[in-house]
């Protein structure tokens, strides 16, 4: 009876394919006689289809960053936590799509900062022109911009005013991420050196990171962070549950992050780039999580801490960011690898120097970020010295900048919400709303 | 959990603890299959029956019948259970009328603190309540940074739940030095003493008295190690419970008597000349400090430099 009942329902698919296989080809048919479509406008389509899909992936990616961010937080963050991902995008969206998508790729200009003009160009051009259409890089290149903002979310989360918040965001993906940008991707002056940063490891995650960073120094630590003796508390998130997945989303969202900034797909030479910078992607992932791992595994006397190994993934994706179309399938291991060993060190670090990043957004995007660059030179061939002052570049750029924000918006007592707004939560203070209520049993008192 | 109440058949006590709150862990925690007898204290107000347990340092009252208890019991029970398991210690912040629950995994003390906070660990109890209290007054429970109300800690009986004094604290106050402070308690067996120090639990057989002076060398010798003592004698045993101070002073043989800060303290030598000591007595707390040393006049410099740090200026005589 079951060997019957598998015959048919093997019988059964074998029709499904034969039957979807008729039917291709005679969609396939009728498009080759009525459309007329060239070879070069279908490829036109494919890749077309292949950067929104990817844009699409990179955008997902907010949502990955809004589960980390709010996982590794206290739960009385939520709500402020997820606001700010949201605003991240909504405003750096809007004002990326006025000033800075052509800041970013202002044509010809001075290689330091130039101004091509609002909105998106070449939007009344029906023929393709440019490859691909600047309404699909658009959409593609707002979201780089968004995830470069987003980065930092996490790294002031609990104590930073929302309004700040808001103003900080806006010059980061107004003028910061573009101008950034277009030093290397617009043309500008270290893409003018052969500086080489693939998808953006330090133009995106590093000029985030290093962001991140000011704005971690300037507001200070959170409450009950550190000791007087200098040591540090744990302060667990409230959902790592939540942390996990945010971390697979952006695992995902990394495969239109990376693949996609080979920008197409057709012809061998590109289909092969993007499988191959996709494999890359998905094994310096892999190698990242082992790596925190392990050194987690030391430092915590044989208990690794899921968190680290989390922010391993990041770190390995972070670090190959820049070089995935250059290197090798087992160099992207061992720069994985390297960068999940990092991601745990620049956390030791920051504590030992009485810096609160609650998710470690230095380490994993600000540090990875320029291993990133350097492995670049190290394993794909750059010149380690254009390499180095690439890295010095977006870091100070990044660093001094938004420190120069984060302290003016301090002095003029805009930065940090007060002690009580802090310790009863940013959802109640900055929202008015709590994200848990039905969570309220007092343990300790 | 389990719980319910059964009458107490101990004709010793059960005047006073009528009956037993009998908690049975049957979920799934690190205390699955464990039972607790928490005992209920019975009081009379006029004609009605109160009773009360006191569970973890948390006080519960009910009118009329024991059962009224359960449900604010179960209740208290349920939020005291974290990390999977009872709390091993509690710190009471007694002025502002708070309990904070420490649990122990491992040879590790724990406590979380409330809406995303800090979590406090650490081998060393003292270590988690100095950084306790500093969170604490930065957060303005316990006053003003440096002021006052004190964070004391207690055991947790394993049996009862009730809590249970140290036996004894080990101490350093050196002026220029880092001090060290450490609880001493008896082990859920009642066999021994420990404590954790120098990132390790040090434990010591009860052996009529002898525990607290072995234990203080075990841990003296310990901290040495660690770089954290540099005379052995800087340690001493401090507040010792009447009892405890009664085992001991049967190893003690009177010598003589000393004048510090204008009073007469008598001195004791103990194994064998090995150790000479001076008693300080507590009477309002009903505690005993020792002060050691390797000759008389080493515990008569140690008792006027501890006198002069702590501005004594009337002391007890023995």
């Amino acid at each position: 009876m079951k060997k019957v009942l598998s015959t048919v329902r093997v019988h059964r698919i074998l029709w499904n394919v034969v039957l979807i296989g008729v039917m291709m080809s005679l969609v396939g048919t009728a498009f080759a006689q009525e459309g007329g479509f060239t070879n070069d406008e279908i490829a036109f389509a494919i890749d077309n289809m292949m950067m929104f899909i990817a844009a699409v992936l990179v955008l997902f990616m907010q949502a990955g960053f809004s589960m980390v961010e709010a996982g590794f937080n206290g739960g009385k963050n939520t709500i402020n936590i997820l606001f700010k991902n949201l605003m991240d995008l909504s405003i750096g969206g809007v004002l990326y799509f006025l000033i800075g998508y052509q800041i970013m790729y202002p044509g010809d200009f001075n290689g330091i900062l130039g101004f091509g003009g609002i909105g998106i160009p070449g939007q009344d051009a029906l023929d393709p022109g440019y490859y691909p259409h600047y309404q699909t890089d658009f959409l593609f290149q707002v979201a780089f911009a968004a995830t470069a903002a987003t980065i930092v979310s996490g790294a002031v989360a609990g104590r930073m005013q929302f309004r700040s918040y808001l103003v900080y965001s806006a010059v980061l993906t107004g003028l910061i991420y573009p101008i950034a940008g277009s030093w290397q991707w617009g043309g500008g002056w270290l893409s003018e050196l052969g500086f080489h940063d693939f998808a953006g490891s330090l133009i995106v995650h590093g000029v985030g990171g290093f962001a991140g960073l000011a704005g971690a120094i300037v507001l200070g630590p959170r409450i009950g962070k550190f000791n007087k003796d200098g040591t540090a508390n744990p302060m667990p998130g409230h959902n790592i549950t939540a942390a996990t997945l945010g971390v697979f989303i952006l695992l995902i969202g990394w495969f239109g992050f990376n693949p996609g900034s080979v920008l197409a797909m057709t012809g061998e030479a590109n289909t092969i780039a993007v499988v191959v910078v996709a494999v890359n992607t998905f094994l310096a992932a892999c190698t990242g999580a082992i790596g925190a791992m392990m050194i987690s595994y030391f430092l915590n006397k044989g208990k690794p801490d899921l968190g680290m190994a989390l922010n391993g993934m990041l770190a390995g994706l972070v670090g190959i960011t820049a070089n995935a179309d250059v290197v090798t399938n087992i160099e992207s291991l061992l720069i994985g690898l390297i960068a999940g060993f990092l991601v745990v060190g620049g956390m030791v670090l920051l504590e030992s120097l009485r810096i609160d990043d609650p998710v470690g957004a230095w380490p994993v995007h600000g540090l990875c970020g320029i291993w990133g660059g350097i492995a670049t030179a190290l394993f794909g061939g750059a010149n380690l010295g254009i390499q180095l002052l690439g890295s010095a570049a977006y870091s100070i750029w990044a660093f001094v900048l938004m420190f120069g924000v984060f302290y003016a918006l301090k002095t003029i007592g805009f930065l940090r919400v007060n002690e009580k707004e802090e310790l009863e939560g940013l959802d109640i203070s900055e929202h008015g709303a709590v994200n848990y209520p039905e969570f309220g049993a007092v343990i300790a008192d | 959990m389990k719980l319910s109440v059964e009458r107490n058949t101990n004709p010793e006590n059960n005047e006073r603890i009528p009956y037993h709150i009998v908690l049975e862990i049957v979920n799934t925690t690190a205390e699955i299959g464990k039972i607790y007898h928490i005992p209920v204290y019975i009081t009379y107000v006029g004609v009605s029956k109160h009773f009360h347990v006191e569970i973890c340092g948390v006080r519960l009252n009910a009118l009329g019948k024991p059962y009224n208890l359960l449900e604010s019991a179960e209740l208290l029970c349920r939020s005291l259970i974290n990390v999977s398991r009872f709390p091993s210690y509690v710190f009471i912040a007694r002025r502002a009328k708070h309990v904070y629950p420490a649990y122990t995994i491992d040879d590790e003390v724990f406590i979380t603190t409330q809406g995303g906070g800090p979590v406090f660990r650490h081998v060393e109890l003292a270590k988690v309540r100095e950084r306790l209290t500093e969170y604490l007054h930065r957060i303005k429970v316990l006053g003003a940074d440096g002021k006052s109300d004190k964070l004391h800690v207690r055991g947790i009986n394993p049996h009862t739940l009730g809590l249970r004094r140290p036996v004894m604290y080990l101490k350093k106050r050196v002026i220029g030095e880092e001090d060290f402070w450490a609880p001493v308690f008896v082990s859920g067996d009642g066999q021994a003493i420990y404590t954790y120090a120098a990132s390790n639990r040090r434990e010591t057989p009860i052996d009529s008295g002898r525990e607290v002076f072995r234990l203080r060398d075990l841990v003296a010798a310990a901290l040495q190690v660690d770089h954290r003592l540099r005379d052995l004698f800087d340690l001493r045993a401090d507040r010792l419970m009447p009892e405890t101070w009664s085992a001991v002073q049967t190893l003690l043989t009177p010598e003589d008597q000393v004048m510090v800060s204008g009073r007469k303290y008598p001195i004791f030598s103990a194994e064998h000349n090995r150790l000479w000591l001076a008693i300080e007595g507590r009477p309002e707390e009903d505690r005993y400090g020792l002060y050691m040393g390797s000759t008389p006049e080493d515990v008569v410099a140690r008792m006027t430099r501890d006198f002069a740090r702590r501005s004594v200026k009337y002391e007890y005589e023995f």
